[in-house]
């Protein structure tokens, strides 16, 4: 064990004590005697590393996460999913995830064992997806298919994800980890443990490596310089060598201070870059030139022309990512129907159509599914990011994904902007919906008023996701959510060149 | 228990009602709470309303099988009906795992206004005694939340109940008014062993649209359970070829697995290895009558084949089927038509059930049933001698030496009976 590890937190014991993946095998059985046959940390830890997930908010009606590398869905994986929401009724829906995965609500344990084995026959899994695991593995959404693009980033994520899964020696990490790999100029991965920037070494393209960033109640970092760079067929190898030094490194007796950057923190960068060289058998090179993210993230709904002549991606708003059972076979219904039977997923919870030839553009658009899901939802709508809130989440101090929708809906009635602003809504300073990544980022939070404690939230505003990254700054610690619609008007008037609607009422 | 005591640090209980809350909360969270229930004082602030998070954490650090539980749930439920919807929801660290005293504290709050909260709790507690309960509430005319509140506690704890009561509950609701009740039975009938038993039933009624859309889309993705036929085969475990080839025109148009058990096998009794993954299936007794097989060894089949993990549903005996008893009277009675006067041989019986049996089928058809124990085809002779102008009929379903005696078709082999049994099989869900 390692220096840090001085008692195992109850967390640490019950992973020690068993894998989770053991689970596989006795889930049908389990479903047969009943979810209360299940040891504690079962119910609420390990089944996570079947990417299954006990909810507390409704105890009995499960959910299952998935991984989705690069964020890319087949049609007939999608009609699967959305058979399987559509058994679950009212209580059935499915999130759509900003990094760029989906997640099945409404399960009951009975179910977990038959879809299991359906999701394999369609060629996808849920294993890992969830607590102390690399997470899902995340690419540009519009890789293989965009016009700007410096390196098709699909075969790298399958192969980290790959490798990742492969390695039953890091199974039992201290803590989650994340993982993406950029391949255009608007690729923002500084939230991540480990990001992989294209970039040029000597005139050949490959990728230079950035560690150490994240997300959470106590501190918010984003990624910096690890000094290497690397070509693409070492990216896999080189995440299993970080990934063993944090197995290794972590902190397991306190996860408030477990992830990466904390063992970044404890070993210096440079210790933390020889640790990772010793256990990689490849070859990095010390590197300290730019990468090639020089802008924000641009944005993808609407119709574009791809690179391939005549075809075009679509994208699609979800609103707040939600989707129900319907809507998820209407999606897979229209990318087959239209384009090449494949969706992609993106970090702002939207869904694009590939491949769709410009002949087949305007049947496309005077589908009824495009009321839904607008290729032209509005300039908040559009740039909208929200985690679960408090509908499914026992943290979420408010009901984000309600509260978002209800505000910007409002918001764009009442005023006109030059441009889209993103905003990215999250119930808890866990941040699962990225507050600091927002334009204006909201965080949930509770505030007087009226001599009452009543929900609110946190405004920050200022984050920036392109060449110049920098996290949002807090402006206000609490506004009542029922004074956040004149607040944020008056923020975007005043900062963001919104103009107020002639005659509009108030929010 | 007040602030008074000292239990609940004041600059800490201050930080809880201030806007650093989630900071102090997460503070409380690593830290512990010694006395949990003293922090219900906290909870108590007039202003705050319900404090979910604290009382959430609260939650998780009482001893969930101590009295503490109990006590927090109390003080939960003590409030009126139309405060609980928060504070329960932060009590379920408590109610993941089932406990019977939890479970009647949630029963004793039923029928003060919020029973549509605590019906699903009271589901996921899985305790056996609520099964009627719940399916009494889905069942019974009332407030369409609570109805269906009574469904998602049958939902959140369903294979803890009864099967047989809960798919007649599901049939009755399918054709309900509220839609979501017929949706939520439609599937949860989808979810039952052998789903197919009663989503079929539902196949032509009158059922509100989306209800019957739903239905379509529940039947179209089940495929029929697998079949075990059991039979009792020829010396050596050799399958006489009408069953073999039975078996393979099943398994051709069911889609599914359908296998052949012979109890002349080696291992006749016991569930075949190389059967494959446990799944759900249905054994077919393919015995005419109630002998020793079918007392006996249908049951230690069955018992072996559930030993082995497989989920296994037993069918009467095909002797006992109506539509086979139905077929064989009208075949003799055609016979009877053309002049001639049947008589039904059967392999020798014993006990008085079997005894019975055979006289209670002899009244049904008409027609005496006699037993045959010769050997041979000379003793075949000889036992027709004595009978009055009689036309042997071997109650046969298969090649046996009786068959081989009397030098006649075993049923199987005849297109009638053929015919029926296949349709029987094929409409088996």
């Amino acid at each position: 064990m390692t220096s840090t590890a001085s008692r195992l937190s109850k967390v640490e014991q019950a992973k020690a004590d068993r894998c989770g993946l053991e689970l596989a095998p006795e889930l049908a059985d389990l479903a047969s005697r009943g979810w209360e046959q299940l040891d504690e940390a079962d119910l609420t830890i390990r089944l996570k590393w079947l990417g299954i997930f006990f909810r507390p908010v409704t105890p009995g009606r499960f959910m299952v996460r998935l991984r989705l590398p690069n964020g890319v869905l087949q049609a007939r994986q999608l009609a699967l999913l959305a058979d399987t929401v559509d058994r679950c009724g009212a209580e059935g829906s499915a999130d759509l995830t900003t990094r760029q995965n989906i997640q099945l609500r409404g399960l009951l344990l009975d179910d977990m064992a038959p879809l299991l084995r359906d999701l394999e026959a369609v060629g996808l899994t849920s294993h890992r997806s969830g607590h102390d695991n690399p997470r899902n593995i995340t690419g540009h959404p519009l890789a293989g298919i965009d016009p700007d693009e410096l390196i098709d980033t699909r075969p790298l994520a399958d192969a980290i994800q790959a490798a990742v899964l492969a390695a039953d020696d890091i199974d039992n990490l201290p803590r989650k980890f994340n993982i993406a790999v950029g391949g255009a100029s608007d690729s923002f991965l500084l939230h991540n443990d480990l990001a992989f920037l294209p970039a040029e070494r000597d005139g050949v393209l490959g990728f230079a490596v950035q560690v150490g960033g994240f997300f959470s109640g106590q501190r918010n970092e984003l990624a910096v310089p690890l000094g290497l760079w690397l070509a693409p067929a070492a990216l896999p190898a080189f995440s299993l060598a970080v990934l063993r030094v944090f197995h290794a490194e972590g902190d397991r007796g306190n996860r408030g201070k477990a992830r990466l950057m904390y063992v970044i923190d404890r070993l210096g960068l440079a210790g933390f870059r020889e640790a990772v060289l010793q256990r990689f058998d490849g070859e990095a090179h010390p590197f300290d030139g730019d990468h090639l993210v020089t802008r924000e993230p641009r944005p993808l709904l609407g119709i574009h022309p791809q690179r391939q002549p005549g075809l075009h991606w679509v994208g699609l708003h979800v609103p707040l990512g939600r989707l129900d059972a319907e809507g998820m076979a209407g999606l897979a219904r229209l990318a087959t129907t239209y384009g090449n039977g494949e969706l992609r997923l993106t970090e702002n919870q939207n869904v694009l159509l590939v491949g769709v030839p410009a002949d087949r553009l305007e049947a496309l658009q005077a589908e009824p599914l495009l009321q839904r899901y607008a290729p032209d939802p509005g300039p908040l709508l559009a740039e909208a990011v929200s985690c679960t809130g408090s509908a499914y989440c026992g943290f979420a101090l408010i009901p984000t994904k309600t509260t978002a929708a209800t505000v910007l809906e409002g918001l764009q009635q009442r005023l006109e902007l030059p441009h889209p602003v993103r905003t990215h809504w999250t119930g808890c300073p866990n941040s699962c919906g990225q507050a600091q990544l927002g334009a204006i980022g909201l965080m949930g939070a509770k505030a007087r008023h009226e001599g009452a404690m009543v929900p609110a939230a946190k405004l920050m505003v200022g984050g920036a996701t392109g060449g110049a990254p920098a996290l949002a700054e807090v402006r206000h610690k609490g506004i009542p959510l029922q004074q956040l619609p004149d607040a944020l008007e008056q923020l975007l008037v005043d900062e963001f060149g919104a103009r107020r609607r002639p005659g509009a009422g108030s929010v | 228990m007040t602030l008074a005591s000292g239990c609940v640090e004041p600059g800490l209980y201050r930080a809880l009602r201030g806007t650093d809350r989630w900071q102090a909360l997460q503070q409380l969270r690593r830290g512990g709470l010694d006395r949990p229930l003293d922090w219900l004082e906290a909870l108590a602030d007039p202003e705050g309303g319900c404090d979910g998070p604290l009382l959430r954490l609260i939650a998780e650090t009482v001893d969930a099988d101590g009295p503490g539980a109990s006590t927090l749930l109390a003080w939960v439920l003590a409030a009126p009906s139309a405060d609980w919807a928060e504070p329960l929801a932060a009590l379920t660290p408590l109610l993941v795992r089932r406990r019977s005293a939890l479970a009647a504290g949630l029963r004793r709050a039923l029928g003060r206004g919020g029973d549509a909260l605590l019906l699903p709790l009271l589901g996921s507690q899985r305790e056996p005694i609520d099964a009627a309960l719940l399916i009494d509430r889905a069942r019974r005319p009332g407030p369409a939340d609570e109805r269906r509140a009574a469904l998602e506690g049958l939902a959140r704890g369903f294979s803890a109940w009864p099967p047989r009561p809960l798919r007649a509950l599901l049939l009755e609701l399918a054709h309900d008014l509220d839609p979501l009740l017929a949706a939520g039975a439609v599937d949860l009938l989808d979810r039952l062993p052998w789903p197919l038993l009663g989503l079929d039933r539902l196949d032509g009624a009158r059922l509100e649209p989306s209800v019957a859309a739903r239905l379509a889309r529940r039947r179209a993705g089940r495929r029929p359970s697998d079949l075990l036929l059991l039979a009792h085969g020829r010396a050596g475990g050799v399958a006489p070829a009408e069953l073999t080839s039975l078996v393979d025109e099943l398994a051709r148009r069911r889609g599914g697995r359908v296998v052949l058990q012979l109890l002349t096998a080696a291992d006749g009794a016991a569930a075949p290895a190389a059967s494959g993954e446990p799944a759900p299936i249905t054994l077919v007794p393919l015995f005419l009558l109630p002998g020793e097989h079918v007392r006996h060894d249908v049951a230690a089949v069955a018992a072996a084949w559930r030993h082995r993990g497989w989920p296994l549903r037993r069918l009467p005996f095909l002797g006992a089927w109506p539509a086979w008893q139905q077929a064989l009277a009208q075949a003799l009675a055609e016979r009877r038509a053309m002049g001639h006067d049947p008589l039904l041989l059967h392999h020798p019986l014993s006990g008085p059930l079997a005894h019975r049996h055979g006289a209670a089928l002899t009244r049904r058809l008409g027609v005496p049933c006699r037993a045959w124990d010769g050997a041979d085809a000379d003793g075949a002779a000889a036992y027709m001698e004595g009978q009055p102008s009689p036309v042997p009929v071997p109650l046969a379903l298969a090649t046996n030496r009786l068959t081989e005696a009397l030098a006649a078709s075993p049923l199987l082999l005849q297109p009638r009976f053929r015919s029926l049994l296949l349709e029987q099989l094929l409409r088996l869900p």
